[in-house]
């Protein structure tokens, strides 16, 4: 985790603008495909469970308007049968024949309005003995006709419809009576079809609907709104027959798709018919996928707008952000590296005071002896000390030879450079220090330490900053510092600096390298490892930490043979 | 003659410079003694009388003021004299509060301290007579 | 952070240019003190004025002593300006030492750079690396956009009105159009603007020619 995080404060974009590009575009996708498949599969499952159930729920109704609708032209018919049947047990054959009886029921009837226009006796062989309406019938027979014949077999019958008195629509209902002496005799009687359309108009469609009657060879039996009139074919294909009532979805000769739900009687040969346009019966589910279409369009281009918009803010955020923190990681740098040219630069002007301060008491010692003595008696005495003075000169001259050299520095120049050598200048910085406070410095250089390819001046920055605080962490004449290097094969060199002094808690270490952290209360500005960790890892190498409160601590770098220029390399070994 | 007695104590680590400057003040006659460094410059002062010590500020082990410091306990009557470099010359004042006499910067003016002995010695010179 | 960038050079180049003035300082001393042997080795039988030679060389060591004090003394105070990025800064001792630090750099261009004296100098509360910068920047425009070398003055100046430091070249009769001219396409003159941008200083051509940087008035205690 730790890790993970250094990177990104560390890391150096090469090309930033397809950097950012990428990243837009990855996170553009990923949000869209997140926010639209779900939307999508949504939207695709709604529709399909919205029409399920829509479909069932208009169809529902349709059913059952059309099973009562059924119904109630079965109880209708089954309730002219029943009248018929009484008839027929009320009154005998004999009574039946007699045409005054038969008229007077009739007569009965029509006052009832129960729809009959005549009513006749067959007789077992199939004549017409006893009629009275308006037809002349009497007479005839009826053996060969099914309704006869179906009658003998069934008990009853229910005819279709036909175009009779006045041609009008009427329908034949038969019902069998059985003598005691077990002759079968059959009276039947016509009734007009005014019911059908009473009960049809009863379902209270809507206009655009239509409902009517046909028989099982699709003959309309009552007239049809669209589809044609009494006694025409229908046009329809219709579900297949059977006592419940089926739905199908189909298109018209007009073209309109429409659902056609039909219920056949079980009582005659009658097929309730109910079409509907998909367009009324399906209004609602049509007006809910409209919406749940406009819905989802408009929540797509809210998506899109959006995710494009907070993408391009992000990524501007982000670019800003990471520019912004570079230049301050930079300024830091920069501040680091002034204050440490500073801090030479006063060390060595403080260092050349004493020696300049010899010179001049040797030259005032010189002269002393000139005013003295007139005689030039003091040879020896006057070599020794002008060769004092040649001296303090050779001591003034490596001292600012040093101070040359890391102010020449400051630009970052790669160049092969032996890590030996810069450790030695570096203690050369200290050795005031070393020597006043009295501390332990002991250089295990390895004698076959490969030269790199690396900046001197950085490098000199980073041991410096870490010699300081290992000077900084021992105490006076009991600290001691260990400087060891040694090559690591192919990978380059490695350093090692151990202190014994007072040592980094397990807290405090995952801490050390970040920007502003500091133990020091008072002195420092806690750059120092921040950037020692910066440069080193700029440069290709590694740098780390361990350390044991209260014992001391070691810090150890590798810098690699040659300096990768390309930060992704360094990134890619973290991960 | 009383510049014969003045007996100087000169603590400064660097050797070749405090050397000198004893040999220039004995050519005008006055009496030197060289301590390396704080703590042998305490067991001088310990063992024998000085009319006045002349002390560095910089110098490593036992540094100038807390040289002075002690100084002060053993003796609080010897006035010292601080040597500073350019850019110490608040720890030349800080050690005029400690009871230093006074502070000169390397590199020396030798008259400049010559006069600033002699003025260190008179200072002290009641209290002896006395 | 170009600012910052040139700051760091400028340190460098400074503190480098210091060092080498140093080593002048140490080679002259030695060079006296390998004649001094010569002399000593010949011995008064070769050489009748023995002393007073020597006395002469021990002269000049003496003074390069002093000199060389006054240069490391100049750069530790330079070097410590690094310590704080806003601290108190007396604008004329400020001038004084920066000149002091760079005499050698200006006077291998065969220019010489005059600081005048300045009573009450005025103190402002800024980053005393850029700042120096920027003074630095001055000089070296002006010793850069000419080709006869002139001399360069510096004045600081404190009144009740105004506080301002001016580095212009001591010659009257140049021409400041010409100046104005050559210096508002280079690239220093640039820099010296970005620089007082970021110092919150306003910065003046002048006549005779030169640039006048105008200082804040100090914050009220």
């Amino acid at each position: 985790m730790f890790n993970y995080l250094k990177n990104p404060l560390f890391f150096l974009q090469k090309t930033p603008r397809t950097r950012y590009t990428v990243l837009k575009r990855n996170i553009t996708i990923i949000m869209l495909l997140i926010t639209i498949i779900p939307l999508t599969c949504m939207l695709i499952i709604n529709n399909f469970q919205y029409k399920t159930h829509l479909r069932n729920q208009i169809m529902a109704p349709l059913y059952a308007m059309t099973e009562k609708t059924r119904h109630s032209f079965e109880i209708f018919m089954d309730q002219r049968l029943a009248i018929i049947r009484f008839i027929s047990t009320t009154y005998s054959v004999e009574n039946l024949g007699n045409e005054q009886a038969i008229q007077k029921i009739l007569t009965s009837l029509k006052k009832e309005r129960y729809g009959f226009v005549d009513i006749g006796l067959i007789n077992p062989k199939g004549d017409l003995v006893s009629y009275v309406g308006p037809y002349s019938l009497l007479g005839k027979n009826y053996s060969e006709q099914i309704s006869f014949q179906e009658t003998l077999l069934k008990g009853q019958y229910i005819s279709n419809v036909f175009l009779g008195y006045r041609k009008y629509p009427h329908i034949v209902i038969a019902v069998q009576v059985l003598k005691d002496n077990g002759e079968t005799w059959v009276l039947r009687a016509t009734i007009d079809t005014d019911f059908f359309d009473n009960l049809i108009s009863s379902m209270g469609l809507e206009r655009s609907s239509d409902a009517f009657l046909v028989n099982s060879d699709g003959i309309l039996q009552t007239n049809s709104l669209y589809y044609g009139n009494t006694l025409e074919n229908c046009p329809l294909q219709l579900p297949s027959r059977g006592y419940k009532s089926r739905g199908i979805e189909a298109k018209d000769g007009n073209g309109r798709d429409i659902i056609i739900v039909s219920s056949g009687f079980s009582i005659a040969d009658y097929i309730l018919v109910i079409v509907q346009p998909q367009s009324v019966a399906l209004k609602s589910w049509y007006a809910l996928k409209t919406e749940m279409i406009i819905i989802f369009l408009i929540s797509l281009t809210i998506i899109i707008f959006a995710i494009v918009q907070m993408t391009a803010v992000l990524i501007k955020r982000i670019k800003t952000s990471d520019e912004y923190r570079e230049n301050v990681l930079i300024e830091l740098q920069h501040a680091q590296k002034l204050s440490s040219i500073g801090r030479l630069a006063a060390g060595v002007a403080h260092e050349i005071n004493n020696p300049l301060a010899i010179i001049n008491e040797k030259a005032g010692l010189m002269l002393d002896l000139i005013d003295l003595s007139k005689d030039f008696t003091q040879k020896a005495k006057f070599q020794e000390l002008t060769q004092s003075i040649v001296t303090s000169v050779d001591r003034c001259r490596k001292i600012t030879h040093r101070l040359l050299g890391f102010s020449k520095r400051i630009d970052v120049k790669i160049e092969p450079i032996q890590i030996n050598t810069i450790i030695h200048e570096v203690i050369g910085f200290l050795e005031k220090e070393i020597l006043y406070r009295r501390l332990e410095v002991n250089l295990k250089l390895s004698d076959t330490l490969e030269l790199i390819l690396s900046d001197h001046g950085q490098i000199q920055q980073v041991l410096l900053n870490l010699l300081t605080n290992a000077f900084a962490a021992v105490q006076d004449e009991q600290g001691r510092v260990d400087v060891e290097t040694k090559s690591i094969g192919t990978k380059g060199v490695e350093i090692k600096i151990t202190d014994n002094g007072c040592g980094i808690s397990k807290q405090i270490i995952k801490n050390i390298f970040d920007p502003f952290f500091t133990t020091k209360k008072d002195k420092g500005t806690g750059l120092g490892l921040s950037i020692s960790y910066g440069i080193i890892k700029k440069l290709g190498g590694e740098i780390f930490v361990d350390s044991t409160q209260g014992k001391g601590s070691v810090f150890t770098i590798t810098l690699p043979e040659k300096t990768n220029k390309l930060e992704s390399e360094n990134e890619k070994s973290d991960n | 003659m009383k510049n014969q007695t003045i007996k100087i104590l000169l603590i400064d680590d660097e050797e070749e410079f405090i050397s000198t400057l004893a040999e220039r003040l004995e050519l005008r006659g006055y009496l030197c003694k060289t301590a390396g460094d704080g703590q042998s410059g305490i067991i001088m002062i310990e063992k024998e009388t000085f009319d006045i010590a002349i002390l560095d500020l910089m110098m490593p082990g036992l540094n100038g003021l807390n040289t002075l410091k002690q100084i002060k306990k053993i003796n609080p009557d010897l006035p010292v004299i601080l040597l500073t470099g350019h850019g110490s010359t608040k720890d030349g004042m800080e050690g005029m509060r400690i009871g230093a006499f006074d502070f000169l910067i390397k590199p020396l003016d030798i008259y400049a301290l010559i006069d600033k002995i002699k003025l260190a010695v008179e200072s002290k010179a009641p209290q002896e007579k006395s | 952070m170009k600012n910052r960038d040139d700051a760091t050079a400028f340190f460098g180049k400074v503190t480098a240019s210091t060092t080498h003035e140093l080593q002048n300082v140490l080679a002259i001393i030695k060079e006296n003190a390998g004649l001094m042997e010569d002399f000593i080795q010949m011995g008064p039988e070769n050489l009748p004025d023995l002393l007073e030679r020597i006395t002469r060389c021990l002269g000049k060591i003496k003074e390069q002593a002093y000199r060389g004090v006054d240069l490391t003394s100049g750069l530790n105070q330079f070097a410590h300006t690094t310590d704080r990025l806003c601290a108190p800064v007396n604008i004329y001792q400020l001038a004084k030492r920066l000149i002091l630090l760079t005499k050698r750099v200006f006077s291998q261009q065969g220019i010489q750079v005059i600081l005048m004296d300045c009573e009450n100098s005025p103190s402002i509360e800024t980053d005393p690396v850029l700042f120096q910068n920027l003074l630095w920047n001055c000089l070296k425009c002006l010793s850069e956009t000419r080709e006869l070398k002139t001399n360069i003055v510096v004045r600081v100046l404190n009144s009740d009105i105004s506080k301002e430091i001016d580095i212009c070249y001591d010659d009257a009769t140049l021409d400041t159009e010409l100046f104005h001219e050559n210096l508002s396409g280079s690239a220093i003159w640039n820099d010296i603007q970005g620089a007082c941008k970021e110092l919150n200083l306003t910065t003046t051509t002048l006549t005779p020619p030169g640039i006048r940087i105008l200082l804040p008035p100090l914050p009220l205690t």
